[in-house]
């Protein structure tokens, strides 16, 4: 698998008429737009915080809507950041993977794709390195509206972590 | 690139603690870019500035200025960390006019 931290400039990696795969169904990209920056910020951290995008509704998509996101990280803290996969019942179930990050980062340093709110969504346990900490987080991205369609597709674009249907165990 | 904002203000007996700028509200954190200060008090002021984190402060640098004296303070003597909530100056002795330039990121 890829990782998630980028090596490329920040483009619009779908454009219109391109395919996708999500959790093993296939659509058409319809329409791409720029989305809005979204910032949060956490202020007076003495232990660590736990941080989800979807209970918080903070950049995670609406029906149709395929986020193609970028984040930085700014403050004195360590992130661990875990992308649900698949949804389910675990948090962070995907492979297990954690990736550790503090203010050193480059700018938007995580890239990750979201499903309207279902899938992709990012779990992040927010850790002071020192207290009070304080944390700063931005999204960045793009929005593409997709349409799901029946023929599967000669050419087609997986994005990580989403892609595939997780298999329950 | 940031949002620059440029401020002065003066720290009388009235108000010998100013908040220069608060972002409790904001999702921005602000870095001191520049800091310049005038006594025009009679004796040797001491100017500290304090960062806030929610309601906890801490005093990231302090200046002393003598009387009748102005001073900027070199840039790479200002604090690199953001403030992530609020920036106050507190004098012990007034007035003090106060100009400053942060930035919110």
């Amino acid at each position: 698998m890829d990782s998630p931290i980028y090596r490329h400039k920040f483009e619009p990696t779908l454009l219109p008429g391109h395919y996708v795969k999500i959790q093993d169904k296939y659509y058409r990209v319809v329409d791409l737009r720029p989305g809005f920056t979204c910032e949060v910020k956490l202020t007076n951290l003495l232990a660590p915080v736990e941080f989800s995008t979807k209970d918080t509704k903070v950049a995670i998509g609406s029906k149709g809507e395929l986020l193609q996101l970028r984040m930085k990280i700014f403050g004195p803290v360590s992130i661990e950041a875990r992308f649900e996969g698949a949804g389910g019942d675990v948090f962070g179930s995907y492979g297990g993977k954690i990736y550790y990050i503090d203010e050193r980062v480059p700018e938007n340093m995580l890239e990750y794709w979201v499903f309207e709110d279902q899938f992709g969504w990012l779990y992040l346990k927010i850790i002071p390195i020192v207290t009070p900490a304080w944390c700063k987080i931005r999204w960045l991205g793009f929005v593409y509206y997709v349409e799901e369609v029946e023929k599967v597709p000669e050419k087609y674009f997986v994005p990580p972590y989403i892609g595939v249907k997780r298999v329950s165990r | 690139m940031g949002i620059k904002l440029s401020l002065s203000t003066t720290l009388d007996e009235a108000n010998t603690e100013k908040t220069i700028i608060d972002l409790s509200n904001l999702p921005y954190i602000a870095f001191l870019k520049k800091l310049s200060l005038s006594n025009n008090a009679t004796s040797l002021a001491k100017v500290q500035v304090k960062f806030y984190n929610g309601d906890s402060a801490k005093v990231v640098l302090t200046v002393k200025v003598a009387a009748g004296e102005s001073i900027l303070v070199p840039e790479e003597n200002l604090p690199s960390e953001a403030a992530p909530t609020k920036i106050t100056l507190i004098s012990d002795q007034v007035p003090v006019e106060v100009e400053v330039s942060v930035e919110l990121e």
